[in-house]
């Protein structure tokens, strides 16, 4: 199990390294480079310097014709392959490693609620560490691109809640919420693995449909 | 509780090097911190790092401000034969996900841009 997961990771960083070496990508400099992500969180960057250090961390998307900017693909990639490589590495530990206890069975309507919870706290977690980096540095992030992004994978979840159960899983959300919520249909223990991966998935479809959008 | 302690320690410490991008330069190479330091001037961008630590800490805020100590993994909150409750389950497993994802998009944007 372990072998396979170190394939997976390795696999992962082959097709970022693909990304990478793209025939679309090597020519061009970085002052006719079509908006990337590296550009759209440096959008007030102009000086030289700041340039080539945004050229050297953001390396290779010279002219791409990605549909997508391939950085985001390959970080959302990453993503997915680590929350896999997670649920593969943790199986001996159980379906949630160090809960403390037996777990007591999980109403779909808390797991689909969950998913959104995730994906928004974790948004709303990422604009605000990403403001006060920008406040510690001194530099200025593109937030209606980062906006644009986080919406997109709220509302990837959301289509994949919808898709699943026909049910978007909305909130009140409570200690008690899954015993008060007990008599709807139950998931099983793979399935709170596996919602895991949805989450991260269908969040990681949901950005980069969101990027599209907003580089068209 | 010393568990707890030393991940709360780690965490802090992780955060502090993400703010303070010069101090974690002059860390790697080995030089004094600037004194002054601009974004110009920050051979490493630290940005994914903090927006990666922003995502996690958004999660585990919300976890211990909704739910409380029973939400996040190590199981603090529950002694011998207790049964840990559905949306408590549910909030590590978002933990989880999220750090996991984290440490991928981690992985995949330094693959990508060697």
């Amino acid at each position: 199990m372990l072998a396979a997961t170190i394939h997976v990771l390795a696999a992962t960083a082959f097709c970022a390294r693909v990304l990478v070496a793209s025939p679309a990508d090597a020519a061009g400099d970085l002052p006719s480079v079509p908006p990337t992500v590296m550009t759209r969180l440096f959008p007030t960057s102009s000086s030289a310097v700041v340039r080539q250090s945004v050229a050297a961390t953001n390396s290779s998307p010279k002219a791409s014709t990605w549909p997508v900017d391939t950085r985001l693909l390959a970080v959302g990639a990453g993503a997915v392959v680590g929350v896999v490589a997670f649920n593969l590495l943790t199986v001996p530990l159980g379906v949630v490693p160090l809960a403390g206890g037996a777990l007591a069975a999980v109403p779909y309507s808390a797991a689909l609620r969950s998913r959104l919870i995730a994906v928004a706290s974790a948004g709303a977690g990422a604009l605000g560490a990403t403001w006060l980096y920008d406040r510690w540095t001194g530099q200025q992030s593109d937030y209606a691109y980062l906006a644009t992004l986080g919406a997109g994978a709220v509302a990837g979840v959301v289509a994949c809640n919808y898709l699943a159960m026909g049910t978007l899983g909305a909130p009140p959300y409570y200690v008690g919420a899954g015993v008060a919520n007990a008599a709807g249909a139950l998931a099983s223990p793979a399935a709170q693995a596996a919602s895991r991966v949805y989450v991260v998935g269908s969040a990681v479809l949901g950005a980069w449909a969101a990027d599209w959008l907003y580089r068209r | 509780m010393q568990r707890l302690r030393a991940l709360t320690m780690i965490m802090a410490a992780l955060v502090a090097l993400t703010l303070r991008p010069e101090l974690a330069d002059a860390q790697a190479t080995g030089a004094a911190p600037a004194a002054a330091a601009t974004p110009a001037q920050t051979p490493t961008d630290l940005r994914p790092i903090a927006i990666g630590l922003g995502a996690i800490a958004g999660v585990v805020v919300f976890n211990v401000a909704v739910l409380g100590m029973g939400a996040p993994p190590g199981g603090f909150a529950y002694g011998a034969g207790a049964v840990v409750p559905a949306e408590m389950s549910v909030a590590m497993s978002r933990a989880y996900a999220t750090t996991a994802a984290v440490i991928g998009g981690w992985i995949g944007n330094y693959s990508y841009g060697r």
